[in-house]
């Protein structure tokens, strides 16, 4: 029996994941489905290949990174999902597509709902690496929503 | 709130579509949508790159699409008896061309399709053809790995 009842949302705190979020909320609402907003902070090896600042002033950074997106996705539960009772949310260190997909095995996620276009310049005329990903390894079925060609459920130019 | 009227399914008419089948179901029930089944039979230029006679070739096409339409009638006669509003189309061209063409001219709301189809390779890798679809979507894509769904 197929059941939407946890549902991932991965949001990268750009433009183009705030324009899915009526998605979100629509598929979240229609299936009675719990939502978990989750945000991936880039290990210290993504930014420059080798260790960076010393152990100890990246570790700090890296704090404060957690923070600060846990305090931006609290806010979003908030504000921008204050109609859901309970909406949870994370913030993990690693690699976006890894941690994703981990999370979402861990978790038994029935449904990740991601922007095909995150937040690098050349991706607006490509899919996403991040999107991509995510739909290859993915064990649970992947909604991918393009937000420049998709908002609030007006797709396409015809529209 | 984001309506969903209209699901588009491409098929292959292989296991991994009716794997994909009971999400199709879901969603349409779930959001009281219609749906609408495709299949793309590949044109003439994808079999050899070289020209056939087109007599014989008119022939051909005409063959393939009468199969592909019974074969149709059959899907949804045995997998979608159960479903009212069910309808399909069956298109001869490129894949992903004709599948994107289909869905914006009939204002689609939600392509839901399996991430393998019928070639060999794809059992493994990503299919070309989900991939195609995902990456030049006007409306959101509902991607299913069919070797992964739980039953």
């Amino acid at each position: 029996m197929v059941e939407v009842k946890k549902i991932l949302f991965p949001v990268d705190f750009t433009e183009n994941s705030k324009k899915i979020f009526p998605y979100v909320k629509s598929f979240a609402k229609t299936f009675g489905a719990r939502i978990t907003l989750i945000n991936i902070v880039k290990h210290m090896e993504d930014f420059a290949g080798f260790e960076l600042m010393g152990a100890e002033r990246w570790a700090l950074f890296e704090k404060d990174s957690k923070e600060k997106a846990l305090g931006t996705l609290k806010n979003i539960a908030a504000d921008d999902f204050s109609e859901f009772k309970d909406v949870d949310y994370a913030v993990i260190v690693g690699d976006i597509v890894d941690e994703i997909i981990d999370y979402a095995e861990q978790k038994k996620i029935d449904l990740i709902i991601i922007s095909t276009h995150g937040r690098k310049g050349l991706e607006k005329v490509m899919l996403g690496s991040v999107a991509e990903g995510v739909v290859k390894r993915a064990s649970c079925p992947v909604l991918t929503i393009n937000p420049y060609k998709c908002v609030f459920g007006v797709c396409a130019l015809d529209r | 709130m984001v309506e969903v009227k209209k699901i588009l399914f491409p098929i292959d008419f292989t296991e991994s579509a009716k794997k994909v089948l009971p999400y199709v179901k879901y969603f349409a029930k779930s959001f009281g949508a219609s749906v609408t089944l495709i299949h793309v039979v590949r044109g003439p230029e994808e079999f050899t790159g070289f020209e056939f006679g087109s007599a014989w070739w008119s022939n051909f096409e005409k063959e393939v699409m009468d199969g592909a339409r019974t074969a149709m009638e059959h899907f949804i006669a045995d997998e979608l008896s159960d479903f009212k509003g069910v309808d399909y189309m069956v298109l001869m061209g490129d894949m992903v061309d004709e599948i994107n063409k289909f869905a914006e001219q009939k204002k689609i709301d939600l392509i839901i399709m399996g991430t393998h189809g019928r070639k060999g390779l794809e059992k493994v890798m990503f299919g070309s053809v989900a991939e195609g679809v995902v990456k030049r979507a006007s409306c959101p894509v509902l991607t299913v790995n069919p070797y992964k769904v739980r039953s």
